[in-house]
């Protein structure tokens, strides 16, 4: 009898070393494959050095200019020696950041397309393609096995919209508030704080989820990003498909990027007020530090319930090239219109975003 | 018998006329001519429901197509004093209604007093619906019920009017109706219809 119960705890013993040994940069670099317009890679233990190793631990790769080109050029002139006009020098930085969801891959695959095809002519942008790569590695079908999609050669995990328990430090707790809440914002159940969504601001010394938060937001410090982007996806029927979510202050940028995504790929979007109930989302809190922070929706066949049947590159209504394709063109125009309207125009000029649907499908394909 | 199936064949004639002519009317995909230029300057946009949307109509308007029109997304009555031309961005948003610290009765009665001050000042009303099936539902309908019947012109985006509600509400108000592929369009017959300043 006892051996009867070795054999199943053995196996989960290693299945708890495997989900726990793999580094989330490791997973990472085995989907993507940089081009040449990355010019540096940075990981979120460079922010966090407790995720070092884990699985949380993710890559930012940077593309353009050297942050600390133009602050150099500033010392030799003495404005940075006069302790004044750093920030003023330095390239103009956007973010792109996808996959703290990780079951919704058509923002990964269109933070991978940017990774491996656009160059930054001028100005600085830095992309985390997989916030959060421990989602990507369990999927709701099949506890410790991540679904794979296979593209062109590649095999991309469809992963779920949370932190995988078994590489969290601590259990869920009962209920969750996050961190910057109000004293009035009703309990969250206990496992949204494996959502990396909720967790903003995050935590140093908190959970790995908190920890993996609090990277992304130092990053975005650290490199005095002005405009950042968060790629999801939503259920077929939410009111949040094909929508932008933003401060009411940056409102304007979005709905001229919504006239510009319609204008190139036929897609009507709407948008979204972001507000103090979205406490621990990105738009709300990256806003809160003077981010100009957009959430980008598409829609996802397979959600809520990562249904493995659905054919995601085939979907008769949302395939993902059509998915893929609409959130570049999101990232394009948000880019260009935001950095317009803050009296930046030119300070971020981005090459070789797809002018088609079928450049991205056959980009997936391998065709 | 050939007679009575003559009059039998012009009255079921007459009666597919009558049936289709109302589609022909408040189904179009462009202004009825009569109306071209007829809207006039200054026009004022505000949301009916808080809607979000109101931002792209504003941008739509005044960065594309440069008619400069006011704005104000929660406009109270006296905001527009002086415009000549009024245009309700239609939908419930309950992130909006929020936002703005409001409930759907208190919007209802904040759009009820809006309307009710720009039919006094003998203003024109367009009311716009760009959001699709995201701003439908039981409180998009109060508004777009209350909006609809009131506006001597309605533009909808295909999607938002994909159950008939706009195209019922306005063959019974009499009010035209017309119905586009995109914002873009409608932004194109929003300005078709204004007179030059």
């Amino acid at each position: 009898m006892k051996r009867f119960f070795a054999v199943p705890l053995m196996l989960a013993a290693l299945a708890l070393t495997s989900v726990g040994a793999e580094s989330g940069v490791a997973l990472v670099a085995s989907e993507v494959r940089p081009g040449a317009g990355v010019t540096e890679v940075r990981s979120l233990s460079d922010f966090v050095p407790a995720l070092a190793g884990t699985p949380f631990d993710t890559p930012v790769y940077l593309l353009g200019g050297a942050k600390d080109e133009a602050t150099a050029a500033g010392a030799t002139d003495g404005a940075q020696a006069a302790g004044g006009a750093k920030a003023s020098s330095a390239p103009f930085t956007a973010a792109i950041v996808a996959g703290e969801h990780a079951n919704e891959i058509a923002g990964v695959l269109a933070a991978y397309w940017i990774i491996e095809r656009c160059v930054v002519s001028s100005g600085r942008l830095a992309i985390v393609p997989r916030a959060n790569a421990s989602g990507a590695t369990w999927s709701l079908s099949g506890a410790q096995a991540p679904r794979l999609i296979h593209l062109d050669g590649r095999a991309i995990r469809y992963g779920t919209r949370l932190s995988n328990p078994l590489q969290e430090t601590e259990p869920d707790p009962e209920r969750f508030v996050p961190p910057l809440a109000a004293a009035s914002f009703a309990p969250l159940a206990g496992q949204e704080a494996r959502n990396l969504n909720r967790e903003y601001p995050g935590s140093p010394d908190g959970r790995r989820t908190a920890q993996a938060a609090y990277a992304i937001t130092a990053m975005l410090r650290a490199e005095s990003v002005k405009i950042a982007l968060d790629l999801h996806e939503a259920t077929m029927s939410s009111a949040l498909t094909w929508s932008i979510i933003t401060r009411k202050e940056y409102l304007d940028a979005a709905a001229l990027a919504a006239l510009d995504i319609e204008d190139t790929t036929g897609v009507t979007f709407h948008l979204e007020d972001s507000r103090d109930e979205f406490a621990g989302y990105s738009h709300w809190e990256w806003g809160k530090m003077g981010v100009e922070a957009f959430l980008v929706e598409t829609p996802n066949p397979a959600q809520p319930k990562d249904d493995p049947s659905v054919d995601q590159l085939h979907h008769a209504k949302a395939p993902l090239a059509l998915r893929v394709y609409v959130h570049l063109r999101a990232a394009k125009a948000l880019l260009e219109n935001a950095s317009a309207m803050s009296g930046a125009d030119d300070a971020l000029v981005i090459e070789g975003f797809p002018s088609s649907i079928e450049e991205v499908g056959r980009w997936l394909e391998g065709i | 018998m050939m007679r009575q199936y003559r009059i039998r064949a012009f009255f079921f004639a007459v009666c597919v006329f009558a049936a289709l002519a109302p589609m022909a009317v408040f189904a179009q995909s462009s202004a009825p001519a009569a109306m071209l230029g007829t809207f006039p300057q200054p026009g004022y946009i505000t949301s009916a429901g808080q809607t979000s949307d109101a931002a792209i109509v504003k941008v739509l308007a005044n960065t594309r197509l440069k008619l400069g029109f006011g704005y104000e997304i929660s406009a109270k009555p006296q905001a527009f004093a002086g415009s000549k031309t009024l245009v309700l961005v239609l939908g419930a948003s309950n992130k909006g209604l929020g936002a703005a610290g409001m409930s759907l009765d208190q919007e209802l009665a904040r759009v009820k007093a809006v309307i009710a001050q720009a039919q006094k000042d003998g203003m024109k009303i367009i009311s716009m619906h760009t959001g699709g099936t995201a701003r439908r539902g039981e409180a998009s309908n109060k508004i777009i019920e209350l909006c609809a019947p009131v506006s001597n012109i309605v533009i909808v985006v295909q999607g938002g009017n994909a159950d008939g509600l706009f195209t019922d509400l306005c063959a019974k108000a009499g009010v035209p109706l017309v119905q586009v592929p995109s914002i873009a369009e409608a932004g194109n017959v929003l300005k078709s219809l204004m007179a030059p300043k």
